[in-house]
């Protein structure tokens, strides 16, 4: 069984009368990426301040890392790494961009050879060693993010928080982040803790999501799974030349809930069984000619809006 | 033991940083220069044109020298009082507060890595002043107990720090985020710009000023100072209020009280931002990230 590296119960914050988290319960696994997704003002920020002690919570309790949140909260902090939604603050632009990253090493207690190593690794890992001697105000806003990412990672801490980590990288670096995030977790075991509000984001690395509206928790869970209870179908779309067979579909296919109109056809199947192989095996045996086929599964923005809003 | 040592290479790292940045700015060095031969020549002027017949007794007759302490103590306080609470500010709003806290940093290592960029701008004006004093305008120093001197320096820088820490901490204790602190501009731009003897004995004063003095390391470190440094300085008789009150050798009750202040000060500066820091922490007002 997996040991919980985050493990805190009933986080309350409040500012003034506003209760901006409202009894949070927050479990993350070691080792795994947990998403935190929710509106602007949903509480994500406010609850990745509380996991790192930077915001003590008015009430709750637990440990981090093992460690106790509220007596503990400088170890916590000493080996938490972070970055914040504008992850260049921190890059001094009159700095080389080797430079900015030996002054971090150094902060976070990496030491002569080793800290060679490693500011060489991560200029390596992120695609900035060609631009290492530049001054980083020469370098692109882009590159600027990933340099104060590359201080977020210069020590492989248990646990990574990123908050909005790909908001001004363009779509080849947000894709080699995404993977580079997988491989710092399968490579050094580290526990990842990403807010985001690019949904297609959290899909394609997170293994569970915690959904937070108005401070509240609304569900927490791996994303196939969010599917399968708020939304566990799949729509095919079947568009035939011919629709004099039409009718018989229904009586090939029982299983499926099918609206036919003219010469399409939808068929809504149960998610994640493979609906289509069965369908087309059904249209060859009756014979029937397709001109084009659509499949559409749930996205996990359309399950957020739903558990959200309820549309 | 590795714990204070990581605390101490940070400082380097941060010095070496801050040095760089300083000297990118190429016109700032020769702007610099200027800056304090203006000021000095400004202070020496008046002090010739006062110092004839002045009296500065205990502390010699060459009151150009008198100000070149006097000057010295201001560059040396006004890194070490007035910085703390610029560099938390900067910290803050430039966003790396909470990258800070988020290291093995204790609280106080950023403020005083950072404070080194006034450290390089404000600690060589003392050398410019005396090389200005002495070639330009007749500044004449002795060197009795070279040790004493360099003890007395060191407590003051340490002190004003104390003093400077304790304003840094209304920073996040008092939330003052925008405009002046209320402690710096208390020490800072009253007691200390009346009572604290930069450019007149503290004798010439009211009593009741003397007595607002006797709370400013300042006072005791120019005191012990003038005496040993300025030629003809008298080393034995007393003229600051406490001075005359406990009958301890003057530069000896100046150290004593010296050390007291800057541990006081030092402690109550520490203990003030950490609480500030708590504070923050608890109502949310640490970090800008939203």
């Amino acid at each position: 069984m997996a040991v919980n590296i985050i493990n805190l119960k009933n986080i309350t914050k409040r500012y003034g009368k506003e209760t901006v988290l409202d009894k949070v319960d927050i479990a993350v696994k070691k080792g795994e990426i947990f998403g935190i997704l929710g509106k602007n003002g949903a509480g994500k920020t406010t609850l990745v301040k509380i996991i790192c002690t930077l915001l003590l919570p008015d009430e709750g309790k637990g440990t981090v890392m093992g460690l106790d949140l509220l007596k503990e909260d400088a170890e916590i902090r000493a080996n938490v790494s972070l970055v914040a939604p504008t992850a260049d603050v921190g890059v001094d632009p009159v700095l080389t961009v080797e430079e900015n990253l030996l002054f971090w090493a150094t902060v976070y207690g990496l030491r002569g050879k080793e800290k060679l190593k490693r500011v060489t690794e991560v200029l390596k890992i992120l695609e900035l060693y060609e631009v290492k001697d530049r001054w980083a105000m020469e370098i692109s806003a882009g590159m600027r993010q990933k340099l104060g990412i590359g201080r977020a990672i210069l020590v492989h801490h248990p646990l990574l928080l990123l908050d909005e980590p790909t908001v001004k990288l363009d779509i080849r670096s947000k894709f080699s982040l995404r993977k580079f995030i997988k491989d710092v977790r399968d490579k050094f075991g580290t526990t990842i803790i990403v807010t985001t509000h690019y949904f297609e984001e959290a899909e394609k690395i997170c293994d569970r999501v915690m959904i937070l509206n108005e401070g509240k928790v609304v569900t927490v869970d791996t994303i196939q799974n969010l599917k399968l209870k708020f939304n566990p179908f799949e729509r095919i779309l079947i568009k035939v030349k011919d629709t004099s067979r039409i009718k018989d579909i229904k009586k090939h296919l029982p299983q499926y809930k099918i609206h036919i109109s003219h010469n399409n056809i939808e068929f809504i199947t149960p998610l994640f069984e493979n609906a289509m192989e069965t369908i087309l095996h059904s249209f060859d045996t009756m014979n029937i000619e397709i001109e084009d086929i659509t499949s559409y599964t749930p996205t996990l923005e359309e399950i957020f809006l739903q558990v959200t809003e309820g549309k | 033991m590795k714990r204070t040592i990581d605390q101490l290479l940070s400082i380097i790292a941060f010095s070496k940083r801050e040095y760089v940045i300083w000297t990118s700015y190429k016109v700032n060095i020769f702007t610099w220069i200027l800056d304090v031969l203006i000021n000095s020549t400004l202070f020496f002027m008046l002090s010739i044109l006062m110092g004839k017949g002045t009296n500065i007794f205990p502390y010699g007759t060459n009151y150009v020298s008198f100000v070149v302490l006097g000057l010295s103590a201001y560059y040396i306080s006004y890194t070490n009082l007035g910085d703390p609470f610029d560099r938390v500010a900067r910290i803050y709003w430039n966003g790396t507060m909470d990258l800070y806290l988020l290291s093995p940093l204790s609280i106080v290592t950023p403020v005083i890595g950072i404070m080194y960029r006034s450290v390089l701008d404000d600690y060589p004006r003392v050398l410019l002043a005396f090389f200005f004093g002495i070639t330009l305008f007749d500044a004449k120093f002795r060197l009795v107990s070279p040790l004493i001197i360099i003890i007395i320096v060191i407590l003051l820088g340490i002190s004003t720090f104390g003093i400077g820490m304790i304003s840094a901490s209304s920073f996040f204790l008092f939330n003052i985020k925008v405009g002046t602190d209320p402690i710096k501009f208390i020490f800072q731009d009253i007691i200390i710009a009346l009572a604290a003897g930069y450019f007149y004995p503290i004798s010439i004063l009211p009593y009741s000023l003397q007595l607002l003095s006797s709370i400013l390391p300042h006072t005791y470190a120019l005191d012990a100072l003038r005496r040993l440094m300025i030629p003809g300085g008298n080393l034995n008789t007393p003229v600051l209020p406490l001075q005359k009150l406990f009958g301890i050798a003057p530069i000896r009750l100046d150290i004593i009280v010296l050390l007291v202040m800057s541990v006081l000060f030092i402690y109550i500066g520490f203990y003030l931002y950490g609480l500030g820091i708590k504070k923050a922490r608890k109502n949310g007002t640490l970090t800008r990230w939203q």
